[in-house]
């Protein structure tokens, strides 16, 4: 694999971590909303 | 409806990116990943500024969203950017890191966005957190001049002729509508987010 397309996979994986970053927060965020509002039912 | 334009953005996006990957196998196009990414972060930069602009003139806390929204967003685009320019020079001149005007400037700019992300956790309350981030956010926007120009007088080690070919712009518009829907996705968390706070906040 040449420098080149080194760079082209890095730059995605970057990219592709910072989605599921993304992800993993809007997990979170949802498991918050519900606890939340269970709390609220409660 | 919201859900459907973007998922219908994507795929444009994706079938631009596909469309155009034949140009990687040109040794002429050998910028034309980097350039796009760090045209994006530049594109992110702007509408940032505007962003933290416009919430220092109306207060109106979606405007704090979206600065942060698209801020983050360029950061990601920045240190791909930045990753990719280090194979650039590593298959040009065999070093993967050169301090050269180009990485050099790109990485201050990148550590100045990153401390806007920073100064953010550090505040706790809102108004004075979204007024602290839209000063640095405007402060942080001086240094895209100044990468231009430190380029422009102190040629980098590897000269990637900034010039936008028909396949640069395709990877361009591709990668500019994957951070426009990034940015969307990430202001809508930072919305609820505040409201979640503020609920906890009232419920205490």
């Amino acid at each position: 694999m040449t420098a080149l397309t080194w760079g082209l996979v890095l730059a995605w994986a970057i990219l592709v971590a910072y989605v599921l970053s993304l992800a993993n927060r809007d997990r979170h965020l949802r498991r918050e909303i519900a606890r939340l509002k269970s709390m609220i039912g409660e | 409806m919201r859900g459907t334009v973007l998922n219908l953005l994507g795929g444009i996006a994706i079938v631009l990116l596909a469309v155009n990957h034949g140009a990687f196998t040109s040794p002429r196009e050998e910028g034309f990943f980097y350039i796009p990414l760090a045209g994006t972060a530049a594109i992110s930069a702007m509408a940032s500024l505007a962003a933290s602009l416009v919430f220092l003139r109306t207060r109106n806390l979606r405007f704090d969203a979206a600065a942060v929204a698209v801020t983050e967003v360029g950061l990601a685009f920045l240190a791909a950017a930045i990753v990719d320019g280090c194979c650039l020079t590593g298959y040009a001149g065999g070093k993967w890191w050169s301090w050269d005007s180009g990485l050099t400037s790109a990485l201050v700019c990148w550590l100045l966005y990153a401390a806007y992300l920073m100064l953010r956790q550090s505040v706790e309350e809102l108004t004075q957190r979204a007024t602290f981030a839209a000063v640095w956010s405007i402060f942080a926007f001086l240094d895209i001049p100044l990468v231009v120009v430190a380029i422009a007088w102190w040629k980098p080690g590897v000269h990637i002729p900034f010039d936008f070919t028909v396949a640069r712009l395709i990877n361009l518009l591709a990668l500019v509508l994957i951070g426009a829907i990034l940015a969307v996705v990430r202001m809508r968390q930072e919305e609820a987010r505040r409201d979640l706070d503020s609920l906890r906040r009232s419920s205490q």
